[in-house]
């Protein structure tokens, strides 16, 4: 256990005792902290952290604590609606609703083919409903179409593991940070993202200086600030530096030849394609000065344990999965992996991501099965009692290839399950016109942005509504329980799907239906029957033991076993044609492999170490869009703020958007503290109040991508471009190119005016207004001269948070 | 049947030669993998073509080139598409193609395009849809069965 003591963390608002407390886990980030609902009159009235949880001892980060707030909100949706003929949402009975829903979807088969009917669900799910998608998607509806919000968020974790290991599931665990004697934080801003994983983090460092802290990221994050060094590296440079680092490896002779020789294949080409990055490139191309790359490559060519996390900042960049594939080369090559304290270990946005993976909802089949090997697809249909030629096969497509589907006509129905993809999806402009021109199913709690282009609107439970199982970012599944029942005329995502089916008339060979069982405890039996044998083996796993064990690593082989903490101790991989999960990609271009050319490789049970050439990024500053624009996450806030905003304490501690821009950028441009500004790409433009400091380096701009209100101009994603990683097809969200435009008035200054008078008229000060031009001093302003008054300035403090402390 | 492999397949190598001519100056990133999957095209068609050229020709013969084949022009289309959209949003000037180009270039790849659909239909007539369903991507087979 990593923690040296527990501390339960607790929020709540009750009159008195409460009635009962609930076992559960939080439901916001990929950390899965164990918690406890309060419930009191059957109504949920707060949540405390389990002290007896492994993964927090009690702790709840400022998201989890806040978290219930949203399930009593009053705009909670309590009907299906329908938009009727002349375009308003109107309420409308689960009837009527789901019998709509299933005429669509079955025209939309009629008339264009089973993959013209698409789900896109979550990461914020449950296995349940994953497994349920998995199974109603592609033995009932037969489609290509299936894909989530994961592609946002851990695609490429999905395809770094495949490409290296044969399947998915990320080596290292927490608790292998706990043991690390360096851990290499990269593009994870942790301290904003996961915050309890960041304090256990902390804790241990105060307590004993470790781990060495290592944190690569282009701006100077919370996390950043904790590192003992911090490679503020350029956008788009990630696989440069990785490729110094292996390349600088190499040539110091470290490399655990031994390892290497037994346990993978691929070195000689790995080698020849990171060559030419010496001490020199590698600086020039990620502007880290040599004395710190030095000093990087010191303490990872010599730690004798390393943990490397990765997340969005890896994820949504250029060369995302060639980046993390390059941190699974270095740990192979340095023989740090299946042992305590070693290994990479990708993580997740999204509370349950992982399991959506792990159960087929998207990508490949359920349990880690290749959708292009007839071996696999063989047992799939043994499993399902269905006919295999009847199952899809092949490499998935992603949402950006959904939306070009969608806009060619090829797509009738969509059906949208926990995602707000209006605010979430890059260049959101296209993604709302595309959206109007298909037949669209929102389910969710609420009325999110993506409402705007639904035709029907089916509102569902949310976390302490319903039962069912999870997977956190390190393997670990665990279990939330019910501790009320929904408000009345919801309906939980499970039982939708269930009863979708059923009305779909959806059968198996023999005639019974394919969705066979009732109850996500039933289904989880059932999935968890596919598992056995697959590297995610649950076999020993029931919902009893999930909550007397606080939750448990997969493979659980049987009943005797309580998890596996960390994957390959004995340095078998899963790259046997008949057990990878994939037959791989093309490291460069992306293009999927056959069976034959997978064989061809030769792993037969030993990683594969891949080549690297170094791409730039798709889109670049230029003459007319200088900077660079990132996006990312602030830690009061979660996604698109579906349920983070409708908790008061989150709310007001970042309650609108911001752009961030380096001090020296915003002098040189005449921009002051809260000055609203405009940012525009080619795909949009956003008018929002500039933060002034030193976060981002100079030439970036930073714009949180949790504010999407359709009305405002405020959206990161109006300004993102829509291209992706060639191998994971993740969206390259940190990279695009944009402009800064001043809004100003102006004004000409009349007799006996001075800039302090002019100032106070505006609401600002001389000081304010003298930056704003540039002024050397308050005097510089004649009468008849024009000065710009910035049309609006607004105050945008951001609450500090900073538990560890 | 043979013949009419070797024709179509030659069909799509003249064009796909004729696409590497036209994007030789370009060096955005998203053509560097363009043209990538591109020569991967070529080496495999020309691989094809020898094959059917010989004579009697299996489908352990041609397998594992088709797949190749398929599967990279199923990369040429998005890469296209998002080098059209960031020459767009770059503007057609100066060094960058021009809108006549990228219009003649659509339509080249579009050709091509039809064509593997051809094949494919071909394909899954002579060897029956479990097997091609293997090799060949959904969104090439026949529209009446797609899985
Ligand atoms: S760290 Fe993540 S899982 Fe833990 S309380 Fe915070 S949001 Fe919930």
């Amino acid at each position: 256990m990593g923690w040296k003591h527990e501390r339960i963390d607790q929020n709540v608002y009750s009159q008195g005792e409460v009635d009962k407390w609930v076992y559960s886990t939080c439901g916001l980030c990929s950390v899965g902290c164990g918690c406890y609902v309060a419930v009191k009159d059957d109504k949920i009235v707060g949540v405390k952290g389990n002290g007896e949880h492994p993964i927090n001892r009690g702790r709840l980060g400022p998201k989890g604590e806040n978290q219930w707030h949203a399930n009593n909100a009053p705009d909670r949706l309590k009907t299906p609606m329908i938009r009727n003929a002349s375009g308003e949402l109107e309420p409308a009975s689960w009837e009527d609703a789901m019998r709509l829903v299933v005429d669509k979807a079955k025209q939309s088969l009629k008339e264009k083919g089973n993959n013209s009917v698409s789900i896109y669900s979550t990461g914020q799910g449950f296995f349940e409903d994953y497994y349920t998608i998995a199974k109603v998607g592609r033995a009932g509806l037969q489609t290509h179409l299936l894909d989530a919000n994961t592609r946002l968020c851990t695609s490429t974790v999905e395809f770094a593991l495949l490409q290296s290991f044969g399947a998915d599931g990320t080596p290292a665990s927490f608790d292998d940070i706990d043991e690390a004697e360096t851990l290499m934080l990269f593009g994870h801003n942790v301290a904003e993202s996961g915050t309890v994983l960041f304090e256990r983090i902390m804790e241990r460092k105060v307590r004993t200086g470790k781990p060495y802290l290592i944190v690569v990221d282009p701006r100077k994050t919370l996390t950043a600030r904790e590192a003992d060094l911090h490679l503020q590296l350029t956008p788009g440079a990630n696989l440069p530096l990785m490729n110094g680092l292996i390349n600088a490896l190499i040539e110091q002779d470290k490399v655990d030849k031994e390892f290497v020789e037994a346990h993978t294949v691929g070195y000689e080409k790995m080698k020849e394609s990171v060559k030419e990055w010496t001490l020199a490139k590698t600086a020039e191309s990620t502007g880290i000065p040599e004395n710190q790359l030095k000093e990087f490559y010191r303490v990872m060519c010599d730690t004798p344990s390393l943990v490397s996390t990765t997340l969005q900042g890896a994820f949504q960049s250029a060369e995302a999965t060639k980046a993390c594939v390059a941190i699974n080369n270095f740990h192979l090559i340095r023989g740090l992996i299946g042992k305590p304290g070693c290994g990479p270990l990708h993580t997740a946005g999204q509370p349950s991501s992982s399991a959506n993976r792990t159960a087929g909802g998207v990508g490949t089949y359920p349990a880690h099965r290749n959708p292009t090997n007839p071996a696999h697809m063989k047992e799939m249909a043994e499993l399902w009692n269905v006919d295999q030629d009847s199952l899809p096969a092949g490499p998935e497509k992603g949402i950006e290839e959904i939306i070009t589907h969608i806009e060619k006509e090829e797509v009738g129905f969509f059906w949208n399950i926990g995602t707000n993809p209006l605010v979430s999806l890059p260049n959101r402009h296209r993604v709302k016109k595309a959206l109007e021109s298909v037949f669209v199913v929102v389910q969710d709690p609420f009325l999110t942005e993506t409402s705007a282009v639904a035709d029907v609107i089916l509102p569902v439970a949310m976390w302490g509504e319903k039962e069912g199982t999870m997977e956190n970012a390190d393997r670990t599944v665990t279990i939330s329980r019910k501790a009320v029942e929904p408000p009345e005329g919801v309906r939980s995502d499970f039982e939708i799907l269930v009863d979708f089916a059923k009305r779909m008339g959806f059968k198996d060979k023999d005639g019974r239906p394919l969705v066979g069982y009732s109850t996500p405890e039933e289904c989880f039996e059932e999935f968890k029957g596919t598992t056995k044998g697959r590297p995610c083996d649950m076999t020993g796993i029931t919902y009893e033991r999930l909550e007397s064990l606080n939750g448990m690593r997969w493979p659980v082989p049987d009943e005797k076993s309580t998890g596996t903490p960390r994957l390959y101790s004995d340095y078998k991989f899963h790259t046997t044609v008949d057990d990878a999960q994939v037959f791989g990609k093309d490291q460069f271009t992306g293009r999927a492999l056959s069976k034959e050319e997978f064989q061809e490789i030769g792993a037969e049970g030993r990683a594969i170490l891949h080549e690297t050439h170094h791409l730039p990024p798709f889109e670049q500053p230029n003459d007319q869009y200088p900077m660079w624009l990132t996006t990312g996450r602030s830690v009061w806030h979660w996604h698109t703020r579906t349920k983070t905003a409708r908790a008061p304490m989150l709310h007001m501690a970042a309650p609108h958007n911001y752009v961030e821009i380096h001090a020296e950028d915003a002098k040189a441009l005449g921009i002051i503290q809260g000055e609203v500004i405009r940012i525009s790409s080619p795909r949009g433009e956003i008018e929002v109040p500039a933060r002034i400091g030193e976060t981002v380096q100079k030439g970036l701009l930073f714009v949180p991508f949790h504010f999407g209100n359709l009305e405002k101009k405020e959206s990161a994603n109006s300004l993102t471009n829509d291209f992706v990683d060639p191998i994971s097809k993740q969206p390259t969200y940190k990279q695009s190119a944009c402009k800064i435009e001043k809004i100003r008035n102006e004004y000409k200054v009349k007799a006996e005016e001075s800039l302090e008078d002019i100032a106070s008229n505006y609401g600002l000060t001389a000081k304010e207004l003298q930056a704003a031009n540039n002024f050397s001093t308050p005097y510089d302003v004649e009468v008849g001269a024009s000065i710009e008054i910035p049309i609006s300035v607004v105050n945008t403090p951001l609450v500090p948070y900073m538990p560890h402390r | 049947m043979s013949y009419q492999f070797e024709e179509l397949f030659s069909e799509i190598l003249d064009d796909n030669r004729k696409v590497l001519e036209d994007i030789e100056p370009f060096e955005h990133p998203l053509v560097v993998l363009l043209r990538k999957c591109l020569e991967e095209q070529e080496s495999m068609l020309e691989r094809l073509i020898e094959e059917f050229e010989e004579g009697e020709t299996g489908l352990k013969d041609i397998k594992t080139n088709c797949s190749a084949l398929f599967h990279a022009n199923q990369k040429v289309n998005p890469y296209f598409a998002e080098w059209r959209r960031a020459t767009g949003w770059i503007g057609y000037k100066d060094d960058n193609p021009s809108k006549e180009l990228m219009e003649s270039l659509k339509e080249k790849l579009g050709v091509m395009q039809d064509d593997l659909i051809e094949i494919a239909s071909k394909l899954d007539e002579e060897y029956g849809e479990s097997t091609t369903k293997y090799f060949i991507p959904t969104f090439y087979l026949p529209e009446e069965r797609v899985n």
